[in-house]
């Protein structure tokens, strides 16, 4: 049981990372950008197809982190232009069309051959009931706190972090009012793009590395943020972690082992039922 | 007069349209399969995956190759060789509109060199009503191997499995076998099926056997309960990134003392470089002769036609080799026109072929189902290098079905 939770680690890490990107990305754009694990996949890919050229890893990772931000700019660069003024669920679906777009031309770009890809966080850090945990499991654990943190001090804090929530709740009076946020906004794209770029250069060596798999991750990132319910930020961390140790301790069971796959999804809905219990039942009463 | 043609075309298309839903189930007579005279060109198809996600282009390559050199020495009889090639992009709506193109539009008079994840699953009922045989480059879904109208050159993942685990038992000696599959598709029983066939030769069974890894799955919770219940070889039908990603899990875990078996599938230069240390221990079951072995004198025509027509030296590509060239060298005994009716007619007499490239002859005949592919040779990752440990083919006594 311990050993489950401890193994699940790096992926508790991963989706929580992810899962933040992806409500910081709601509150601040006010879209669930669904492409945002796949940009992070065009900068490990960048990163590999440099280092395969005799780059430096650090500099080609730093590059690979540039052409993440600049993929993810991009989408947001066609967001604010054409759909600034488009109601969330336009923009999600829209997402959705840059997600799949990112993954076909990353395999015409790339291929489908399996790269080298060196890891940045392969030492260890601890050993805990017989499972290492490896300086990637910390780093990841560390950059969804970074991403939760540095979010929410922008958020709460921080004259820019008002103006880019403006913009996201009422882009028509901010706009107005004279405040000019779209390349503000496009920097927050730029961001979340060099971030998730971060995180998929630390997880992309010891999962199965191919852009679809990868750019997939977004599906338990998405659970993860919805535990938050797109708006808390503790949620989608402490969502991201559960599932990341649920996947751990239901791998390593062999009662649940047919139903794995489902556990972590009934767990969310039951979650999610529960929270909005007053709105359900009320209503049904 | 302008109105008239305006309301012939709707027209038109209704009238197409129930010939053409006729041709996807029931079979036509091609156009122009015949190729009686001398200097008539034989149309031969292929249905592979060279598009999408998941691309194998490497099988109908070799095979062009095949044909390209049999036309530069003069053809078979005086007939040059057409080699029609068809993208399924791994889709099952394409697949079948890229079997019918090549089958009733084209005309072709057999298939051979395809290699698909679902070209059987979805193509091969057509093929058997339109009496038109494939000689399957690589099959990977299990109706390639159970279509009387379908025989791969290749092991294919359930064989392979059962080679593996005859290997570990057997050869290996391992007491406690466990096995790992991610099952994608209509796999699942196809692989049950090489686990009854083991367990029913050797009457043993497996200490652990976990059917839920998915491709996106983070490795280390089944790499650890490997090691939990004391797994003494592990069996793994992950792909190339996935085998990858198991290798380095079990690195960055410590865990030794397990022998790692995987397929064909990570079989291949790029994984051996992207593993390079940390893919030691790592066995792969190799269903051709190994490419990788330079100075084979089995791969010494493969070898030089492939660097010659600039094909990547794979194990795709030796499946495409021998189906070509099984296919002409087929051909070659047929007397009189060559169609569609006649080579269907040679392959079902086609007497067992042995070639030093496979550890067991190439069979047709009239069969209902194809397996003539049971060997292996077990390959081992040492520095990130590969190294055959069975000079001799590993033959599994047993069969499938």
């Amino acid at each position: 049981m311990f050993q489950g939770l401890v193994s699940g680690l790096a992926a508790g890490g991963t989706f929580a990372a992810l899962g933040l990107l992806l409500t910081a990305m709601y509150r601040l754009t006010a879209t669930v950008n669904l492409a945002v694990a796949a940009t992070g996949v065009a900068g490990v890919y960048v990163m590999a197809a440099l280092a395969g050229t005799g780059w430096p890893y650090w500099a080609a990772a730093l590059a690979g982190v540039a052409a993440g931000a600049l993929v993810s700019a991009g989408c947001g660069l066609v967001m604010t232009r054409w759909f600034a003024e488009s109601g969330p669920q336009t923009r999600t679906a829209v997402s959705i069309a840059q997600l799949i777009g990112i993954i076909a031309l990353a395999y015409i770009a790339f291929g489908d051959e399996p790269r080298v890809l060196p890891n940045p966080a392969a030492g260890r850090v601890a050993t805990l009931a017989g499972v290492v945990v490896t300086q990637g499991a910390v780093v990841l654990l560390a950059l969804a706190v970074v991403i939760g943190a540095g979010t929410s001090l922008l958020l709460t804090r921080t004259p820019l972090g008002l103006r880019l929530r403006a913009m996201a709740e009422r882009p028509v009076t901010t706009e107005l009012l004279g405040i000019g946020t779209r390349a503000l906004t496009v920097t927050v794209w730029a961001l979340a793009g060099a971030l998730s770029s971060l995180v998929l250069l630390v997880v992309a060596p010891v999962r199965s590395s191919d852009i679809l798999s990868l750019s997939m991750l977004i599906v338990p990132a998405c659970a993860a943020a919805l535990l938050g319910g797109l708006r808390r930020l503790a949620g989608a961390l402490a969502g991201g972690l559960a599932l990341g140790l649920l996947e751990g301790v239901l791998a390593g069971s062999a009662v649940v082992q047919q139903y794995r796959d489902v556990v972590p999804f009934a767990a969310i809905l039951l979650i999610l039922v529960w929270s909005r219990r007053r709105e359900v039942w009320d209503a049904s009463r | 007069m302008i109105a008239m043609r305006a309301r012939a075309v709707p027209l038109a298309v209704l009238l197409a349209f129930p010939l053409s839903v006729a041709g996807c189930g029931l079979s036509d007579e091609p156009p122009s399969a015949s190729s009686g005279g001398a200097g008539n060109v034989i149309k031969v198809g292929g249905v592979s995956s060279l598009s999408g996600a998941v691309t194998f282009p490497d099988s109908s390559a070799a095979a062009k190759a095949v044909f390209d050199r049999v036309n530069e020495q003069g053809g078979v009889n005086g007939h040059k060789i057409e080699y029609v090639s068809a993208d399924d992009k791994g889709d099952p709506a394409a697949a079948a509109q890229a079997a019918r193109d090549v089958v009733t539009n084209q005309g072709v008079v057999a298939l051979a060199g395809s290699a698909s994840l679902l070209d059987c699953a979805v193509n091969a009922p057509f093929y058997q009503q339109s009496g038109i045989v494939s000689v399957q480059g690589t099959g990977v879904d299990p109706t390639c191997f159970e279509s009387p109208a379908v025989s791969p050159v290749n092991t294919g993942p359930y064989l392979n499995m059962a080679i593996n685990l005859y290997y570990a038992s057997e050869v290996l000696k391992r007491d406690k076998v466990c096995m790992f599959l991610a099952i994608l598709g209509n796999t699942n029983d196809a692989y049950g099926g090489a686990v009854k066939s083991w367990t029913a030769l050797t009457g043993k069974k497996l200490t652990l056997d976990d059917r839920t890894v998915k491709p996106d799955s983070d490795p280390t919770p089944f790499v650890l309960r490997a090691r939990r219940e004391g797994c003494q070889a592990v069996l793994y039908n992950g792909t190339e990134p996935m085998a990858i990603a198991w290798m380095k899990v079990v690195k960055q875990q410590d865990v030794t003392g397990i022998d790692w078996l995987m397929t064909t599938a990570p079989y291949t230069e790029a994984v051996a470089k992207a593993l390079g240390p940390d893919g030691d221990g790592m066995y792969a079951n190799a269903e051709f002769e190994p490419f990788t072995e330079a100075d084979s004198p089995a791969l010494k025509d493969w070898r030089e036609l492939m660097t010659a027509k600039n094909v990547p030296l794979t194990s795709f590509g030796q499946g495409g080799y021998l189906a070509a060239t099984y296919f002409v060298d087929t051909l070659r005994t047929i007397k009189g026109p060559i169609t569609r009716e006649s080579v269907a007619a040679a392959f079902r007499a086609l007497k067992p072929v042995q070639t030093p490239m496979t550890g067991t002859p190439y069979e047709f005949g009239q069969a209902a189902r194809h397996f003539s592919n049971r060997a292996g040779k077990i390959v081992r990752l040492k520095d990130g290098a590969w190294h055959v440990v069975t000079p001799e083919w590993v033959r599994y006594p047993g069969t499938l079905g």
